[in-house]
């Protein structure tokens, strides 16, 4: 059975009265319909029992008074007392003519009538009839069971009544249980109209709940828990970033303002301008990166994944360090093997990120030292350096937006690491860091291959 | 031919025009689409530079209805939307280019010079400025060989074919080691100081400049 209508479906409510009228219905019908068919059979086994009773007294009086008239007449013609209900009526016939029969019988229920049925209608009235043959005698009889009929009928009737009465009771008693068993369900609808950005923060209580709604109630507070730190990382970024754009537009109004405070020479000017331009592609790279990140965590970004040289991979992004890694004094090397399978420019641009960042904290004399290639199926991009290495408890942060280790004296945007933390997501992939303080740190992107 | 500046942002309008003008690009101006749109399918231009978010019709629409009439003018769109799916767009509606705001004027004129070379205009086998000889394969200075390392020459060879024009280091680092890296290191700015030294440095005439906030140029001062 389907409850589902065409336009919506029925409310819980509906469907648990229904689904308790109907079953109440059944049971009731069932028990009732026993209840009536019995009192009804009761009512007939004593009917027979009185009709065959009567027809055996007029037969007894047959067979122990032939021949005498006057004790049948008088057997025949005797009133059934009123307490035995109706009264029988009775013929006694001997070859096909009535020898007597009970007032009235004649009009009423000719011989014929009666001759062969078990039941008779007659002007408007019902009996049971029943005949015995005795010798050459033929007696009929006749129970007028008008009355229980009538009875039987009010019976069933008030039965119907019950039942419907019972039925309705039913109903109400479900779309009320139905009501109370939703009663939790509206307190989380109304803990739930409570709940928005500014007030995350609460949760509904499980234990309140009955045992079945338990689960909802906990996926609902992780879904929220959820929801809270993604809102809590948005309001940080937002703080973060607009931290970030207040020191370079402090310096562009700065010297701007102090700039035209008063007459200068054209080489002045020049001096601010040139200045700004730097505070200009500061911020540019900002938005740019931001965007970037935007770009990578938007759900439904996807990248188009095809074969990349591992070679090719470290050569491009060895190619464009190695000046610095010499003027620096920092040996820097790599080696490759085999084709991974990814997006070519977010893979150099990620190992470009760890290699810059690997340069940056190593000093003259140290190492660098990158690997890309496949390990047990998994494409791995590694850098390793010997560079002055990163605080544990430090190790958290690292991948955080806009998060400068102590000691970093670089420019950078503080968003390298969380770029390439991105990168390695959208290919399903994960970064780990190990470091040492003062031994180096290890970068590893690891992802596998489709 | 002049070219055709299609904006509607007030100061953009004026910084372009004097900038193309300043390196030798007539300029005619337009402050909305619609007005674009007339001008571009009544004159002759060399280019169009466009922006995709105008007044009165956007560029998109602006473009689509100039390839419709049959116009082959190069496009180069203007835009600070930068989704893929907008450069794929603005690709397929028939644009030559496609520069995201904010961009350094020096990434306009190169990509402006590239749009205007003509087609199958081919680098000579050798190229000088002043003293300074370059071939496909080795580079001289005053008649000496130059030594230089692979990406060194490359680096060169660049600032030669560029000479005159300020390049950004974006512009140097995406040319030089196909690096789309806006690196906070300073990988070009170490290049260049090793190629001065080899190029530059031994020389009276100084040829390599570097224009502080903007990049490099290469050219006789």
């Amino acid at each position: 059975m389907s409850w589902k209508s065409a336009s919506r479906p029925l409310s819980l409510r509906l469907r648990l009265a229904l689904v308790f009228a109907a079953g109440s219905l059944a049971t009731l019908s069932v028990a009732l319909g026993f209840l009536q068919f019995g009192f009804r059979h009761e009512i007939n086994v004593r009917n027979d029992k009185l009709l065959a009773g009567r027809l055996q007294d007029v037969a007894a009086v047959l067979a122990n008074h032939p021949d005498d008239p006057a004790a049948l007449a008088e057997e025949v013609l005797e009133e059934t007392p009123a307490s035995m209900g109706s009264p029988i009526l009775v013929r006694v016939e001997r070859g096909g003519r009535t020898v007597v029969e009970s007032w009235g019988m004649g009009d009423l229920l000719p011989s014929g009538l009666l001759r062969g049925s078990s039941q008779v209608r007659a002007r408007n009235r019902h009996f049971l009839a029943a005949e015995r043959s005795l010798g050459p005698y033929r007696v009929q009889g006749a129970l007028d069971i008008t009355a229980d009929d009538r009875m039987a009928r009010s019976f069933r009737q008030n039965l119907l009544y019950a039942l419907l009465l019972v039925a309705a009771g039913c109903s109400l008693l479900g779309a009320w249980a139905a009501h109370l068993g939703l009663k939790p369900l509206r307190s989380i609808a109304e803990s739930a109209r409570g709940i928005d950005a500014q007030r995350l923060r609460e949760r509904l209580d499980p234990e309140a709940m009955p045992r079945e709604l338990r689960e909802l109630a906990q996926s609902l507070n992780a879904m929220l828990d959820r929801l809270d730190h993604a809102f809590e990382r948005l309001y940080r970024f937002s703080a973060d970033l607009a931290h970030e754009l207040r020191t370079p537009l402090n310096n562009l109004m700065g010297e701007a303002e102090v700039a035209l405070a008063k007459d200068r020479p054209a080489e002045d000017y020049r001096q601010v301008l040139e200045s700004s331009m730097e505070e200009f592609r500061r911020l540019t790279r900002l938005i740019s990166r931001t965007l970037f990140l935007a770009r990578v965590e938007d759900p439904a970004a996807v990248i188009e994944r095809g074969p990349v040289d591992a070679g090719q991979l470290l050569g491009k992004v060895l190619a464009f360090f190695e000046a610095v890694a010499e003027e620096e004094g920092v040996a820097l090397a790599g080696e490759a093997s085999g084709t991974l399978t990814g997006d070519p420019d977010l893979l150099r641009q990620a190992l470009a990120n760890l290699v810059a960042n690997a340069l940056a904290a190593t000093p003259a004399g140290g190492r660098v030292q990158v690997r890309v290639g496949l390990d047990d199926g998994l494409a791995v991009l590694e850098v390793k350096d010997t560079g002055r290495g990163i605080p544990a408890r430090e190790l958290p942060h690292l991948f955080d937006r806009f998060y400068r280790t102590a000691g970093q004296d670089s420019p950078g945007t503080g968003l390298g690491l969380a770029i390439v933390q991105s990168i390695a997501q959208l290919h399903g992939g994960t970064v780990e860091v190990s470091s040492e303080v003062g031994a180096g740190t290890t970068v590893r992107i690891r992802f596998p291959e489709p | 031919m002049p070219l055709l500046i299609v904006e509607d942002e007030p100061k953009a309008l004026a910084y372009l025009k004097q900038g193309l003008e300043e390196n030798g690009f007539p300029v005619q101006a337009a402050a909305d689409g619609e007005e674009g749109f007339q001008l571009a399918r009544g004159g002759a231009f060399d280019l169009i530079i466009l922006d995709v978010m105008l007044p009165s019709r956007s560029g998109w629409s602006v473009i689509q209805d100039l390839r419709r009439e049959g116009c082959a003018t190069p496009v180069l769109f203007l835009t600070a939307l930068d989704t893929v799916a907008d450069r794929v767009k603005g690709l397929d509606l028939g644009a030559d280019d496609y520069l995201v705001k904010p961009f350094a004027f020096s990434e306009l004129l190169a990509r402006v010079r590239s749009l205007l070379r003509r087609p199958g205009h081919r680098r000579p086998e050798t190229e000088a400025l002043a003293d300074l000889e370059l071939t496909r394969s080795d580079a001289r200075r005053g008649g000496k060989q130059v030594n230089l390392t692979r990406q060194e020459f490359l680096l060169l060879s660049l600032l030669v074919e560029r000479r005159g024009e300020v390049l950004s280091r974006a512009l140097i680092a995406r040319q030089v080691w196909d690096m789309n890296h806006d690196s906070d290191t300073n990988v070009v700015e170490v290049a260049m100081r090793r190629l001065r030294r080899k190029v530059d440095d031994p020389f009276e005439v100084k040829l390599i400049h570097t224009v502080r906030g903007l990049g490099y140029v290469l050219e006789v001062r």
